[in-house]
């Protein structure tokens, strides 16, 4: 069951500081490895905004042993697939191949964290690469309101720009400079390695690991990351005009950084306000009041800030007013009435539904403990979550709640189409004048 | 490359009421799933009430005759479970997972939402709301846009797969077409129940044998004849953006159907000319030599009665022409020379090393034998897919090339904005103009 899953977890540092983490799951034929750095947008200042992104995209194009785009090539050809994603926080290389090609893996990794090519022509090619990338995220009208918004929450904190970064950044940065950066990062000491599956022991996957890694030189220097200021006080309200049918409310609150202890009670309430359809907020705006489509909610926890987000969708014969303040009202009533005990009672059987499905997939495992430790401080966090939540007292979570979620630092936005439909203002009406 | 793969232990039966059902005991999580796979999907709609099998599971899930759907909908929430239907082209999956020490509430629940929903008309306002606001939704979003002009402009409002659900037809959806679509395309005979998780399956055969049989209800359906265009010239469509700097790009055509003998022989070819990511010829051409698209894939998509090919990807408008151009002489060369031994074996090995990954836990598990049922396949289809994936050599896929895969014409979707890309696709054929929020079936 789980917790024989967790309780197996094998943590191991090498002698240049690559910490290993090592979780037998024999189920299925298959390994999962993946290699987190510590490094993602929140480390990039003017000018290199977007270098993460575009570091990540370089190293598929070649290292001392493997030809550009090989990587990838050699873990399709065995069945298995490789992706990258770059965060706020860190820059994550996933790779899930059949149990006998685990060797190979490991090589394909550790040549390209430490002899990354980074060939000028290949760059210039990957660059308009990365620029049509920018291109497809910027044609949904939605993503880029949001972009704007979240410019606003984040303002002068290094969170402010998102992991894709800036247009005029991403065609300016020289290779140079994508040189020192990777030389910066892209060290043992700053990188930590994950591997889930179907292994014969932990130990000998820890010699193939200094086998391939053990050599890599340890940095000389501990990067810096950026410091953070406190959370710009004060509330905004923006209002944005978009190529998009369906109006849509955004609210969010400050949240604490991802390794607070605080983190916790407000995931507890976001889903008793946000998950499901007997969720508050459904039940209220969706089902009784009927002034959205759609509501809910999500945090956003990063290593240090966070943003707590509530959304609703409605149709364009619903005053913007109305679904701010049914959503805003729930948001007071948890402040003022707390939460019930059939509610906890629910989030505890919730929690333990989402963490056996968790476990299902070697990649998820993985995903699981490099987020715990890249970004809440400790994989052992993510392990603990289920008992952690068992200690926690409903008054706590509620001062929690009033902690963070204060109106004067609430930042709203509304993004109204720029046409309204007939059809979609009618049905609204119908909708009300025949209630459910 | 070797290739083993054995399922894991499963009981199957048919039940005296004509329903298969499969039990798997899986102990390595205390929780069941419960998947019922329905013979109704999206291509059962009926004319100009498109959206109506979306319409009819949706509101199957908010409950029972007997509970209010927020007490039906609590029941599940509270103990954690999710509740699901999950509505394809050809059939539909309703499905819920839970903590086993709720099955006995929740299953016979379940059941009963399967057999007497309660199809409130309340609910349905609400979900056509739903229905109606993803579809303006949809509006913004290229892919969706151009899927939905791809399966209209090949198949034509005569086929199931050209129409899509639209403002108009989901405002025609009625009480009691929900109901009479229920009672014509749901009952055992063709559908099929999975359980798997931690449990005693001889006692809960016994256990809930009654429960199960519960379901007495005859079906008599008939599948529609359907017809296809012939494919004589390129006929392309774009769909207007204005504000848009990026085209999103498809080219198509017919292809075989998911039963067909050459299938198999397909699929791997489509991993060397755009399945293969990185592997593939088009991603190496369109990506990696030239930088002009983030992604590009092609993909078969075979139903029992018909199946499409397209080709997917997007770039910026100035360089359209040069895109579709590159695309074009990929695809041709691709038919015309073949593959590479090479080639073929890295495809085979991706073929087979992937299986293991489509199988990982016991979710994976049962999707799969849903999948294989519906085309009245056994377990042997995988167990034995290294045999059939060994014979298939350079020489036959060559043949099956040029017997399927010739195509001198195309279905060409692009949407992005009008004015700049109409002047790079004019010398392919005439072209027909909509803007975002139009029914794609309007041409006809």
């Amino acid at each position: 069951m789980y917790n024989d899953i967790l309780n197996s977890i094998t943590d191991f540092t090498l002698g240049n500081g690559l910490k290993v983490l090592c979780v037998q799951k024999k189920d299925a034929p298959i390994v999962s490895v993946q290699v987190w750095y510590k490094t993602g947008s929140c480390n990039e200042q003017s000018g290199i905004r977007g270098i993460s992104h575009m570091l990540e995209h370089m190293m598929f194009r070649g290292s001392a042993h493997v030809a550009s785009e090989e990587h990838a090539r050699a873990i399709n050809d065995v069945g298995g697939h490789c992706n990258a994603f770059t965060t706020e926080d860190f820059t994550a290389y996933v790779n899930s191949v059949p149990r006998n090609c685990l060797e190979m893996v490991l090589g394909l990794e550790a040549d390209r964290m430490a002899n990354l090519t980074l060939s000028n022509d290949l760059f210039e090619t990957e660059r308009k690469v990365i620029q049509e990338e920018y291109h497809t995220y910027m044609n949904n009208p939605v993503a880029k309101a949001f972009l704007e918004f979240r410019s606003l929450f984040f303002q002068n904190q290094p969170y402010e720009i998102s992991p894709l970064g800036r247009i005029e950044d991403i065609q300016s940065i020289s290779i140079e400079t994508m040189r020192s950066y990777y030389s910066t990062w892209y060290s043992p000491g700053a990188a930590i390695i994950i591997i889930v599956g179907d292994f014969d022991s932990a130990g000998l996957v820890i010699e193939l690991v200094e086998k391939y890694f053990g050599t890599i030189t340890a940095a000389n220097e501990k990067p810096i990351p950026h410091s953070f200021n406190s959370p710009v006080a004060g509330s905004h309200w923006m209002k944005r005009k978009v190529d998009f049918d369906v109006p849509i409310l955004l609210i969010g609150y400050p949240a604490p950084a991802s390794s607070s202890d605080d983190v916790l009670p407000l995931e507890i309430v976001q889903t008793i306000l946000s998950q499901g359809e007997t969720s508050r907020i459904h039940k209220e705006l969706v089902r009784k009041k009927s002034v959205a489509v759609m509501a809910g909610g999500i945090n956003h926890f990063l290593k240090h800030a966070g943003m707590s987000l509530f959304f609703a969708a409605f149709t364009p014969d619903t005053r913007c007013k109305n679904v701010e303040s049914a959503l805003n009202k729930q948001i007071a009533l948890i402040k003022t009435n707390g939460i019930s005990e059939g509610e906890m009672q629910k989030v505890k059987n919730i929690s333990l539904t989402n963490r056996t499905f968790e476990l299902f997939s070697a990649e998820s495992i993985c995903h699981h403990l490099g987020y715990a430790e890249t970004v809440d401080g400790s994989y052992a966090a993510w392990v603990r979550r289920l008992e952690t939540l068992e200690k926690l007292q409903r008054d706590q979570i509620i001062e929690t709640v009033i902690k963070y979620w204060k109106d004067d630092l609430r930042h709203t936005l509304y993004l109204q189409p720029k046409k309204i439909n007939p059809l979609l203002f009618l049905m609204g009406l119908v909708r009300r004048v025949v209630p459910g | 490359m070797t290739f083993t793969y054995t399922f894991p232990e499963i009981t199957e039966q048919v039940m005296p009421n004509g329903m298969r059902m499969l039990w798997i005991p899986d102990f390595n999580q205390p929780v069941l799933t419960v998947s019922l796979q329905v013979p109704f999907g999206r291509l059962h709609d009926p004319v100009s009430c498109e959206g109506t099998a979306e319409a009819t599971a949706q509101c199957m899930i908010k409950g029972v005759p007997f509970l209010t759907t927020e007490e039906f909908t609590e029941k599940f929430e509270h103990a954690g479970a999710m509740l699901h239907a999950d509505v394809k082209d050809e059939y539909t999956v309703f499905g819920t997972r839970m903590l086993v020490k709720a099955a006995d509430e929740l299953v016979p629940l379940f059941w009963n939402m399967i057999i007497n929903p309660a199809f409130e008309a309340k609910e349905l306002r609400r979900i056509k709301k739903e229905m109606l606001t993803g579809l303006q939704t949809e509006s913004a979003d290229p892919n969706s846009l151009t899927r939905k002009h791809f399966y209209a402009e090949l198949f034509g409002s005569s086929h199931p797969a050209g129409r899509y659900h639209s403002l108009q037809s989901i405002k025609r959806i009625s009480s009691e077409g929900v109901k009479s679509f229920y009672e014509l395309h749901s009952g055992p005979q063709e559908s099929i129940l999975v359980i798997a998780g931690a449990m005693d399956v001889a006692q809960m055969q016994t256990k809930w044998k009654d429960l199960f049989l519960a379901w007495q209800k005859e079906t008599k359906r008939s599948e529609s004849a359907i017809n296809t265009i012939p494919l004589n010239e390129n006929r392309i469509r774009i769909i207007d953006k204005p504000d848009f700097s990026q085209t999103t790009l498809l080219l198509g055509h017919p292809a075989v159907t998911e039963l067909h003998e050459r299938k198999i022989a397909l699929s791997l070819a489509n991993y060397i000319l755009g399945g293969g990511n990185f592997s593939s010829r088009l991603m190496a051409r369109i990506r990696t030599e030239t930088g002009q698209t983030y992604g590009i894939a092609s993909n078969i998509h075979s139903h029992k009665r018909f199946g499409a090919f397209a080709i997917l990807t997007a770039t910026q408008n100035t360089q359209l022409k040069s895109v579709i151009m590159s695309i074009i002489d990929v695809y041709r060369e691709f038919v015309e020379k073949s593959v590479s031994e090479t080639e073929l074996e890295k495809a085979r090995q991706f073929a087979l090393g992937s299986i293991a990954f489509e199988l990982e836990g016991i979710n994976n598990v049962v999707e799969k034998l849903l999948w294989l049922r519906f085309y009245n396949r056994g377990n042997a289809y995988i167990e034995s897919l290294g045999e059939q994936i060994a014979q298939i050599n350079s020489t036959l896929v060559k043949e099956t090339l040029q017997k399927h895969f010739k195509y001198d014409s195309f279905v060409i979707i692009a949407v992005g904005k009008q004015k700049d890309i109409t002047p790079q696709l004019e010398h392919l054929g005439s072209i027909w103009h909509f803007h975002a929020r139009e029914n794609p079936l309007r041409k006809e």
